[in-house]
C-alpha cells in the first residue's frame, strides 16, 4: 500500500510539473506515464510471485508482458498520431497561405507586366506600377479580411527596374526557423513576386 | 471429473478463482450498462444518432467510461491546440477540468487498479490458506475483481487496439500525403498558367505570342523557367514525389495544363484506382488550369 501512494504522488507530481515548466501535454503525460509503467511492471512481479505453481506464475507472466507491450505500443502510436496530426495542420495551413498568397499576388502583377508591355513604350517598370497603384492604394485585398489573423498587409519595394510585392504570415511557421522576416520576426512564411521586364516570379522566401 | 462436479465443487467453494471471474464480469456489465442505456442516450447519441456510421462505441469503450485513458485526453488536448493555432487564435491554454481527467485516469487506471488486484488476490490467497479470518472472504473478492476489471479495461483494450489503430494511422497519413501532394501540384500548374499569361504578352520569348501548338509553339519547357527556385516546396513535398505536367492548346486564347504526381488519388473521383491521368497513368493524383489570357481556372480531377 505504501508504494501505491508514493507512486500515486510521483505520478501526479512529474504530470504538473512537467506541464507547468514545459507547457506541451504530450511530454507531461509520457513523463507521468513512465512513472506508471514502472509501477505496472512492478504490480505485475508481483502478482506473478502469488502463484505457486509454475505454469500458473508463466501465464501470469506472459499476460502481463502481452498487455505492457500492447498499452505501450497502443500509447506511442495514439502520441506519434496525435503529433502527426499537429504538425499537418501547420503542413497544410503553410500550403494554403502559399496558394492564396500567390492569388492575390497574381492580379497586380499581371495587370502591370501587361500595361507595360501593352502600354506606352519607354516607361519603367516602377513607373507602370505607380500608375496603376499610387502609394496608398491597395493592390490587392488584404490577406487580413479574408483569412483572419493569417497574413499582414502585404509589402511592396519598388524602382525603375523591378517591383517586388512581398506578403508575410503572422503565425505560420515557414521551412526555415532562422528565417529573418521582413519585418525583423523570425521564421515566418513569407512569399513574395518580383516583376521584371522579363516577367512576373514568385519566391517563396521561407 | 464431470462438468456437473466441476460446478457444484465451484458453487461449494466460496474460495474459488471463478468467483472472482464473475465478479470482474458483473461489474464489467453494470458499468457498460449503466453508460450504454443511461448515459449515452442522454449525450451523444442524442447529439448525433446512433444510425451515424461514424459513431461506433465498442463494448470495452463503454467499459472505460470510469477510467478514461490518459493519452486519449492528451490527443485530444493536442488536437485542441492544434486546431486553434490552424484557426489563428491564441493558444488559450489547457483546460483544468481535462488536466484533472488525465491525472485521474493516470492514477486510477495504472496505479489503484493494478495494486487493487495485487492486494486482493494477496489476501485472497491467505485466506485460503487460513491465514486470514474468515469474516475478510469478500474484501479480497471486491478488491480483486474491481482491480482485474480495471486492469482488463485499461491495459486489454489499448492492447487489442493497437493493430487497429497502428492501420488507422496508416490510413491517415495516406490520405492526408494525398492531399498534401494535390495542394502542392494545384499551386504548381497555377504559377505555370501564369507564366502561360505571361509568355501571350512576350512575342519575342521562346514559346511566346499567340497559344498554338506544335512547332514554335508554347511548351512545358517554355512554361517550367517560372517553377525555377519553387521546386522544393511546390513539388516535392517530400523527395519522392515528382509532378509530370502535359500542356494542350485548344485555341489562341485557351490553353488548359495538367499537373499529374505519382502519388495516388482519389479526392474527386469515386474509384480512384480505375482513373486514368492523362499521361495515361492511373490512379495518380491530377489537376489542372484552364488558361485564358486574362483568367485561370484551377481544379482537381483526382
Amino acid at each position: 500500500m505504501r508504494w501505491t501512494l508514493i507512486f500515486a504522488v510521483l505520478i501526479v507530481a512529474v504530470f504538473v510539473v512537467t506541464l507547468r515548466t514545459t507547457a506541451d501535454i504530450w511530454k507531461a503525460t509520457n513523463g507521468a506515464g513512465i512513472v506508471a509503467l514502472i509501477f505496472i511492471i512492478g504490480a505485475a512481479v508481483r502478482i506473478t510471485r502469488l502463484f505457486d505453481i509454475r505454469w500458473q506464475r508463466i501465464t501470469a507472466a506472459t499476460i502481463s508482458a502481452l498487455l505492457i507491450a500492447g498499452l505501450t505500443t497502443h500509447w506511442i502510436i495514439t502520441w506519434r498520431t496525435s503529433e502527426w496530426q499537429y504538425e499537418q495542420l501547420q503542413s497544410i495551413r503553410r500550403i494554403v497561405f502559399d496558394g492564396t498568397a500567390m492569388a492575390m499576388l497574381k492580379r497586380p502583377a499581371l495587370e502591370t507586366f501587361r500595361e507595360f508591355r501593352g502600354g506606352e513604350q519607354g516607361r519603367s517598370i516602377g513607373g507602370v506600377f505607380r500608375q496603376l497603384y499610387p502609394p496608398g492604394v491597395p493592390f490587392a485585398d488584404s490577406l487580413i479580411a479574408n483569412w483572419g489573423s493569417t497574413g499582414g498587409p502585404f509589402s511592396e519595394s519598388v524602382n525603375d527596374s523591378s517591383v517586388q510585392l512581398t506578403e508575410e504570415a503572422l503565425s505560420i511557421p515557414g521551412f526555415d526557423s532562422t528565417f529573418v522576416n521582413r519585418d525583423g520576426k523570425h521564421g515566418l512564411a513569407q512569399i513574395s513576386i518580383r516583376i521584371t521586364r522579363e516577367g512576373a516570379m514568385y519566391d517563396i522566401q521561407n | 471429473m464431470t462438468f456437473k462436479t466441476r460446478i457444484l465443487k465451484i458453487w461449494k467453494d466460496p474460495l474459488h478463482p471463478a468467483w472472482i471471474v464473475l465478479a470482474m464480469v458483473e461489474l464489467f456489465v453494470l458499468v457498460l450498462c449503466f453508460d450504454r442505456f443511461v448515459l449515452e442516450p442522454r449525450s451523444m447519441q442524442a447529439a448525433i444518432g446512433r444510425g451515424n456510421p461514424y459513431y461506433r462505441i465498442s463494448y470495452f469503450e463503454h467499459a472505460n467510461l470510469l477510467l478514461g485513458s490518459p493519452f486519449t485526453g492528451a490527443a485530444a488536448v493536442r488536437a485542441g491546440e492544434g486546431i486553434n493555432v490552424f484557426a489563428g487564435k491564441p493558444t488559450a491554454g489547457i483546460a483544468g477540468g481535462e488536466l484533472w481527467l488525465i491525472g485521474i485516469s493516470l492514477v486510477l487506471a495504472y496505479v489503484a487498479g493494478p495494486s487493487l488486484l495485487y492486494h486482493g488476490l494477496k489476501a485472497w490467497k491467505a485466506r485460503k490458506a487460513g491465514e486470514s479470518p474468515r469474516r475478510s472472504s469478500y474484501l479480497p473478492l471486491i478488491a480483486s475483481a474491481t482491480g482485474g476489471y480495471v486492469v482488463c479495461v485499461a491495459l486489454m483494450y489499448p492492447a487489442f487496439s493497437a493493430p487497429e489503430s497502428w492501420m488507422m494511422l496508416q490510413q491517415m497519413k495516406a490520405d492526408s500525403y494525398s492531399n498534401t501532394v494535390r495542394d502542392d501540384a494545384a499551386n504548381s500548374v497555377m504559377v505555370l498558367a501564369f507564366r502561360a499569361q505571361q509568355l501571350r504578352m512576350m512575342p519575342e520569348a521562346p514559346g511566346g505570342g499567340p497559344w498554338v501548338q506544335g512547332p514554335g509553339g508554347i511548351t512545358i519547357a517554355d512554361l517550367r523557367t517560372a517553377l525555377h527556385g519553387l521546386e522544393r516546396v511546390l513539388e516535392q513535398p517530400d523527395a519522392n514525389v515528382s509532378i509530370r505536367y502535359v500542356l494542350e492548346v485548344e485555341s489562341q486564347d485557351s490553353l488548359t495544363i495538367w499537373g499529374v504526381a505519382n502519388a495516388r488519388g482519389g479526392y474527386a473521383i469515386s474509384g480512384a484506382a480505375r482513373f486514368t491521368n492523362i499521361d495515361s497513368t492511373t490512379g495518380n493524383v491530377q489537376v489542372y488550369a484552364g488558361v485564358t489570357p486574362a483568367r485561370m481556372r484551377v481544379g482537381v480531377d483526382n
